[in-house]
């Protein structure tokens, strides 16, 4: 009788150090591995948010751009700023001022040059009107480039076109690709 | 009628606000209420309503058909055409250096030679009128007149051609006309031209 209780204490330890080193298998056979950080992930994390907050630039003392957008995400290793809702505006030597709005863009603070997309719609204070899909400002070139779905009235004026460039906030411009241009009175 | 509107389609259309200057560049088609014009390049001033346009010029205004190396527009009624100008209305072809042309009152002058053919025939001069409209036509130096259907061959200094009504046609100076065999000379010669295909001469 009283061996049959040795041999259950043996079995009871056996178990018990089975169950020990299983554990232990266990915990290093799932040991979670550190992942690799995507790259985007480690740059998101560098770049500022800033809310509701206003680009200047300005030329000899001179406002030129004035850029403002609900929200701006300015990467510091590229300086390049992505804009939400933008609302620009333009001053134009002779005065004129031309407001910018779009619901995308990039400026970049290096090149001094700003891209806005996804539908531009421009307005000057001397009554023109201009809407593309994207609208580039070269800022070596001091010029204007619309692509895509370009449309300009101004007075008796409605033009149309693939694409225009300006150099004074159109107050001259080239329009190409299928370029059209009423004038006079009927125009638009 | 400044202001009426006017419309160019290019490869590409430059425009200057102040200016109202349009340089149209590339498959040019310019369009001024019932004239079309088409040509490689154009320039139209939208203050003054002046049109230049160039490059195998092709022009229809109404029942105008015209082709030249270069017309200019005054306006949406006046054309002047230069080199290589022809131009057709209805059964009349007028072919010359320069034509100027006023759609208003259907008139055409070439002030530097020209021809007009019509079903009648032919006539040519150093300055050629047409009233269209009255099929009136009036020569000017080296008039030479054919008609292949009257058989007659006629030179003088100045003719004036009356086609619509009493279809007669007025030589004078150094006049010679020619039918069949006969030839007659004189300072001045009406020629009756009527349907018989015979002309009579007073």
């Amino acid at each position: 009788m009283k061996s049959l209780k040795i041999n259950k204490n043996k079995i009871a330890i056996y178990g018990f150090i089975i169950v020990v080193i299983a554990v232990c298998v266990w915990a290093v056979a799932t040991k979670p591995v550190p992942q690799k950080k995507a790259a985007d992930d480690v740059k998101n994390e560098q770049t500022m948010d800033y809310t509701g907050n206003t680009i200047v630039e300005e030329r000899n003392g001179k406002k030129v751009w004035e850029l403002s957008a609900d929200n701006i995400k300015m990467d510091p290793q590229t300086q390049k700023a992505e804009m939400e809702n933008i609302h620009g505006k333009y001053y134009e030597e002779n005065g004129q001022i031309l407001v910018l709005t779009a619901p995308h863009g990039i400026y970049d603070d290096k090149s001094k040059n700003i891209l806005m997309d996804n539908g531009v719609h421009a307005q000057s204070d001397d009554g023109m009107v201009f809407d593309a899909e994207k609208v580039s400002w070269d800022n070596a070139a001091q010029i204007f480039v619309g692509e895509g779905s370009i449309k300009i009235t101004k007075g008796d004026m409605q033009a149309q076109g693939d694409r225009i460039e300006s150099s004074n906030a159109f107050l001259q411009f080239k329009l190409s690709g299928n370029a059209h241009i009423v004038k006079g009175r009927g125009a638009n | 009628d400044t202001g009426k509107p006017t419309e160019l389609n290019a490869n590409t259309v430059e425009y200057d606000t102040s200016s109202g200057v349009i340089t149209a560049t590339g498959n040019v088609v310019m369009i001024q209420e019932s004239s079309r014009i088409s040509g490689a390049q154009a320039v139209y001033n939208s203050k003054t309503s002046e049109g230049h346009i160039t490059g195998n010029v092709v022009a229809d205004k109404e029942n105008l058909h015209m082709t030249a190396n270069e017309v200019f527009t005054q306006g949406s009624n006046m054309l002047i055409a230069n080199g290589n100008v022809v131009a057709h209305q209805l059964d009349k072809t007028i072919s010359g250096p320069r034509l100027e042309y006023n759609s208003d009152t259907n008139y055409a002058l070439m002030p530097n030679s020209g021809t007009i053919v019509t079903a009648e025939g032919t006539i040519t001069g150093n300055r050629l009128e047409a009233y269209l409209q009255d099929n009136h036509f009036i020569a000017v130096g080296n008039v030479h007149i054919t008609s292949q259907t009257r058989n007659i061959d006629a030179y003088s200094n100045n003719a004036d051609y009356y086609g619509n009504d009493n279809n007669k046609v007025i030589l004078t100076g150094n006049a010679v006309a020619m039918q069949d065999n006969n030839t007659l000379r004189g300072e001045k010669l009406t020629l009756y031209l009527n349907d018989t295909g015979q002309a009579a001469v007073k």
